[in-house]
């Protein structure tokens, strides 16, 4: 009898990792895992994401978009294209839209994507170090358009003024700002109170 | 003995039960092996236009290739300076060159799959044989550009990787356009001219294409098991009777 009730629990278990695996890696739903609190609400019901779609139609005509300046790089167009969006979109929602963040739902979503974005710089980064200093530079250039530059100064701002916080990213926070982060800990909201 | 009384069913039910039974598998084992067999035959056809689109990662690299060895193609520094020799976008278009690269394998899986549904005959597009010759040519030309740089470009793991690719992408595509059947004197209305003329060019980058990649073979650039465990038959006796001489990577 123990046995088979092990064994149903072990099934029971196996199931309910998988579906959370799956979500998180296959589905990459990855803002289901923030923390949770009375800060962050549902990334789903986010209305900045909709509210940015036209941001994300005119990325690539963007004349201050993140572009490679060296002809001779190793970056993929999957990985070139992805870094346009992504500066683009993070710029909407951070730089066009500077209290957008202050939206619970809102939050949510502009966190994980603030996780997202740095996931996929570090990521060009580590295989731009196999090729060496060259493209190390070349990446990082690319990432350090105008765009990227106004969204790490509003990332900064929002951090200094608390409407970013550690907690809000959990265990997740990217090294590029974990330092910041750790440096402001405890500091008010600045946010308008509705 | 009664057998009635004994549970026993009357040996003549028996036996009528034991052949519906054996009738029963049967039909089973029938259809099991119809449908098999039918996968097997049908899907098998419907596949081969698909072959050089379902090499491993793509075409030709092989899954347990040296990472050191073997990169990404698509990022090569050779396809960079030679894909615009094949894809055209016309002046003024600025594709980067991975992105282009992407389309022509892109291209593969749609001539495949046009091919395999056979839509490419019912609206009018283009024949198997015209499909595959076109696909051979722009892969042969591609590779003709890499394999014409020198030898020790090639020791770049990318660039190694892009000669790789592409030489057994066209060997499989060149293969489909089955020059054996084709003779100038079948060849009468333009169309079949042109067509003839292509095969003449492909056959032509064939045999540059296998000499370099046997000078290749000798400096060790390539090995064997830079091409997978299925390379066209013509690489894998290249591999097997060249052997080589020398390392240009290693200095």
């Amino acid at each position: 009898m123990i046995n088979l009730l092990k064994r149903v629990a072990f099934v029971i278990g196996a199931i309910f990792v998988g579906i959370h695996l799956i979500n998180y890696f296959v589905l990459g739903n990855t803002a289901d895992y923030l923390s949770s609190g009375e800060r962050m609400g549902e990334w789903k019901k986010a209305k900045i994401r909709e509210a940015c779609f036209p941001a994300l139609e005119n990325a690539h005509r963007d004349p201050l978009r993140p572009k490679v300046s060296n002809g001779q790089h190793r970056i993929g167009w999957q990985n070139l294209t992805r870094a346009v969006d992504m500066t683009a979109a993070l710029n909407c929602y951070l730089v066009t839209h500077p209290d957008a963040v202050c939206e619970r739902n809102n939050r949510a979503y502009i966190v994980d994507y603030i996780n997202r974005y740095f996931a996929k710089f570090d990521e060009m980064l580590s295989v731009a170090k196999t090729y060496g200093e060259s493209e190390i530079r070349t990446v990082e250039n690319l990432w350090d358009s105008p765009r990227n530059r106004a969204i790490n100064a509003a990332l900064a701002s929002n951090i200094n003024n608390g409407r970013l916080i550690k907690d809000d990213f959990g265990w997740t926070a990217p090294k590029a700002i974990k330092s910041m982060l750790g440096q402001y800990h405890g500091t008010t909201d600045t946010c308008p109170k509705t | 003995m009664n057998p009635q009384s004994a549970g026993v069913e009357p040996v003549e039910p028996q036996k009528s039960a034991a052949r519906r039974s054996r009738i029963r598998v049967w039909i089973v084992r029938t259809l099991a092996i119809s449908v098999i067999g039918g996968i097997l035959i049908f899907g098998s056809r419907a596949a081969q236009p698909l072959i050089p689109s379902l090499m491993p990662l793509g075409a030709g690299i092989s899954l347990f290739a040296d990472a050191d060895r073997i990169g990404r193609p698509e990022v090569a520094p050779v396809v960079r300076s030679c894909i615009s020799n094949v894809m055209e976008f016309g002046s003024g278009t600025n594709v980067e060159p991975s992105a282009a690269y992407f389309m022509l394998k892109m291209g593969g899986w749609q001539a495949g799959i046009f091919t395999a549904f056979g839509i490419s005959k019912s609206r009018a597009l283009k024949s198997d044989a015209e499909l595959s010759l076109s696909m051979a040519s722009k892969w042969g030309q591609l590779a003709d550009c890499i394999y014409a740089q020198a030898g020790a470009a090639l020791c770049d793991s990318d660039n190694r990787a892009a000669a790789v690719e592409t030489i057994v992408r066209f060997m499989l595509y060149a293969k489909q356009t089955d020059l054996s059947d084709q003779t100038a004197a079948m060849a009468k209305t333009p169309r079949e001219r042109r067509t003839f003329e292509g095969l003449r060019r492909i056959e032509a980058i064939r045999s540059q294409l296998l000499s370099r990649l046997k000078a290749h073979r000798r400096d060790g650039i390539v090995v064997a098991s830079d091409f997978g465990f299925f390379p066209p038959a013509e690489i894998s006796q290249i591999m097997r009777e060249e052997k080589a001489f020398r390392n240009v990577c290693a200095g």
